[in-house]
């Protein structure tokens, strides 16, 4: 797990190691349609949680209903820090990858 | 049990995506309560716009119309009301939530998310509501102003010539003048023998 890094500008990057990482998060499943996944991001060290879920308010097309078996989810820093250059409305620090959730 | 393990290379595209999905779970429920109040006040300056339509000046008494029909536009102005007044309060739940205590153990990651999902569904039934509310008020009233009216009470006098029935027109100089099917009748109350009150008149 990488140190947290303050300074760690806002860089749309991805590594087949930040999916190993995060293959290490805890997985906390609050009702049978939501899952959250805490950890620390694998590139600015920042905790973060991320949640799927299947139903999003005025947001149909983006999931797509229920999860199924095996899926593989993009996920992406959801740090609440501050990162140098991050877009309006962006999140995080810009590291994302695949994680597969079985 | 949820297993976790690493996937293969995301594209751009997909944590573009992915950034718009947490965006929107993120702003999911200010969205909502934005757009109940919006709804809010657009179903109230519909409301407001039918009570001026009422305005326009039909038949205003409901006890005017014959039976059943009184009987109806009673039982629609009572269901557009409750469905008004259901359809408001579901909206204002949406639009401002329940002013209720909620447990330590309800809060979590989820708990916006669970909340906007209710504010969304009282948002439709609002909306469902109000418009059916709107619908029986514009139903009672097309049956105020184009129901049937109820029969004008009437007299039936009976004299040695027979017996007449109508509804008074006039009396004067011991005279009583009824508006029968035949016409304008002149009675002169001297000759009368009987005269008792009907609801309607024995058809001839």
């Amino acid at each position: 797990m990488p140190p947290a890094a303050e300074d760690t500008p806002y860089e749309e990057v991805t590594d087949l190691a930040y999916g190993a990482h995060a293959a290490t998060f805890e997985v906390e499943q609050p009702d049978p349609h939501t899952i959250v996944l805490r950890g620390t991001c694998p590139r600015c060290g920042h905790a973060m949680a991320y949640r799927i879920i299947d139903q999003v308010v005025r947001r149909p097309a983006a999931t797509g209903g229920e999860e199924p078996p095996g899926t593989e989810e993009t996920m992406m820093c959801t740090c609440g820090a501050e990162h140098a250059d991050r877009p309006q409305d962006y999140v995080g620090c810009g590291a994302f990858w695949n994680l597969t959730i079985s | 049990m949820i297993k976790l393990s690493p996937g293969g290379t995301p594209t751009r595209a997909a944590h573009q995506r992915a950034q718009a999905l947490q965006r929107a779970l993120r702003d999911e429920l200010p969205r909502v309560r934005e757009a109940a109040l919006a709804w809010r006040n657009g179903l109230a300056g519909l409301l407001a716009g039918l009570l001026g339509f009422g305005l326009i000046r039909g038949r205003s008494d409901v006890s005017q119309l014959a039976a059943p029909y009184d009987a109806v536009v009673g039982l629609l102005l009572l269901a557009a009301l409750l469905a008004g007044s259901w359809g408001a309060f579901r909206l204002l739940w949406a639009a401002h939530g329940r002013p209720s205590v909620t447990a330590r153990a309800a809060l979590g990651a989820t708990a916006d998310h669970h909340e906007a999902v209710r504010a969304a569904r009282a948002l439709r039934h609002g909306i469902a509501l109000a418009v059916l509310s709107a619908a029986l008020l514009v139903t009672a009233v097309a049956f105020t102003w184009y129901g049937p009216a109820k029969a004008k009470p009437s007299l039936q006098l009976t004299t040695p010539a027979g017996t007449v029935c109508g509804t008074i027109v006039r009396v004067a100089d011991g005279a009583l003048t009824l508006r029968t099917d035949s016409g304008e009748t002149r009675v002169d109350l001297r000759t009368a023998t009987g005269i008792r009150p009907a609801d309607t008149c024995p058809t001839s």
